[in-house]
């Protein structure tokens, strides 16, 4: 069989618009969810922070565990049930080291203050992304590195409008990326 | 033509194969996302995946996700060696001197 140029221009185009699908596919199927579970933890846990400290000091670790959950609920029954990934057991491990030394450096580092321990937790959190994103999309990178500038700037300059500027800022950061994934993504 | 594959070469296939091998860390898509993005429907896209199963290209395995019966489908070895030999074979009469 013999092709024109013409005609093998043609079905490259047909390749890239299944490269282009697949990229779609990839990106649309489940990271909202996620970004939208942990955007209304980044809502609700500043707001309790800012309007009921004792509580938030107190109960944080119940919306923690609350976010843990329906993340793993998502990854289980929605995006095993769309793409089949088999678990890349070194960016597992990559994670539980981030999550291993969070846990000692905090204990090193001995604070009991919660603004200190919620930027903390915020910003490693915010690694982890990047570490995601420079393994699997790049969109993450920018995003965790956007919400570790924001998290820096409530930090340093907005004193006791820290927690309102989490909660706006940095939840509709991950919420409002959410829905561009999911909505509006378009290559 | 050397690489060139008339079974993958059909327009429709070409971008099953072209999406199923972009997937990368993803090594199975199932039939419902499948379809939907590739704007296909349900008739169209079984038929493409049979005619790609019976070349060895694909391979299609049905299971339960739930317990809500699920149609998972994948490239084969053979299925990804023979779509990059034929984006080669397409690549090459693109060059100057063809």
């Amino acid at each position: 069989m013999t092709l024109s140029p013409e005609e093998a221009r043609v079905a490259l185009e047909q390749i890239e618009a299944g490269r282009k699908a697949a990229r779609l596919a990839l990106r649309r199927n489940c990271g909202h969810y996620h970004l939208w579970i942990w955007g209304a933890f980044w809502v609700v846990v500043p707001l309790v922070f800012h309007y009921a400290p004792e509580v938030g000091a107190r109960y944080t670790w119940v919306f923690a565990l609350a976010g843990a959950l329906a993340s793993t609920v998502v990854g289980m029954l929605v995006e095993g049930s769309r793409l089949r990934v088999p678990l890349n057991t070194r960016f597992a491990a990559l994670i539980g080291f981030l999550v291993a030394f969070a846990a000692i450096w905090l204990f090193l580092l001995g604070s009991n203050n919660s603004k200190n321990i919620y930027a903390y937790f915020c910003t490693v959190a915010m690694f982890g992304y990047i570490a995601a994103g420079l393994w699997f999309d790049a969109y993450l990178v920018w995003l965790g590195v956007a919400a570790t500038v924001l998290t820096l700037v409530g930090f340093y300059a907005l004193g006791p409008w820290f927690w309102i500027w989490m909660s706006v800022a940095g939840g509709g950061t991950l919420i409002g990326t959410g829905f561009y994934v999911r909505y509006f993504w378009k290559d | 033509m050397p690489g060139f594959d008339p079974v993958i070469h059909q327009p429709v296939r070409l971008r099953i194969m072209a999406l199923l091998c972009a997937l990368g860390r993803a090594d199975a898509i199932d039939f419902s996302t499948l379809k939907d993005s590739l704007e296909l429907t349900e008739g169209n896209l079984g038929a493409h995946l049979t005619t790609l199963e019976n070349a060895g290209h694909v391979s299609i395995e049905k299971t339960f996700v739930a317990r809500r019966p699920k149609t998972f489908v994948r490239p084969t070895a053979d299925g990804r060696r023979a779509f990059e030999a034929h984006v080669a074979a397409l690549e090459a009469m693109l060059k100057p001197g063809k």
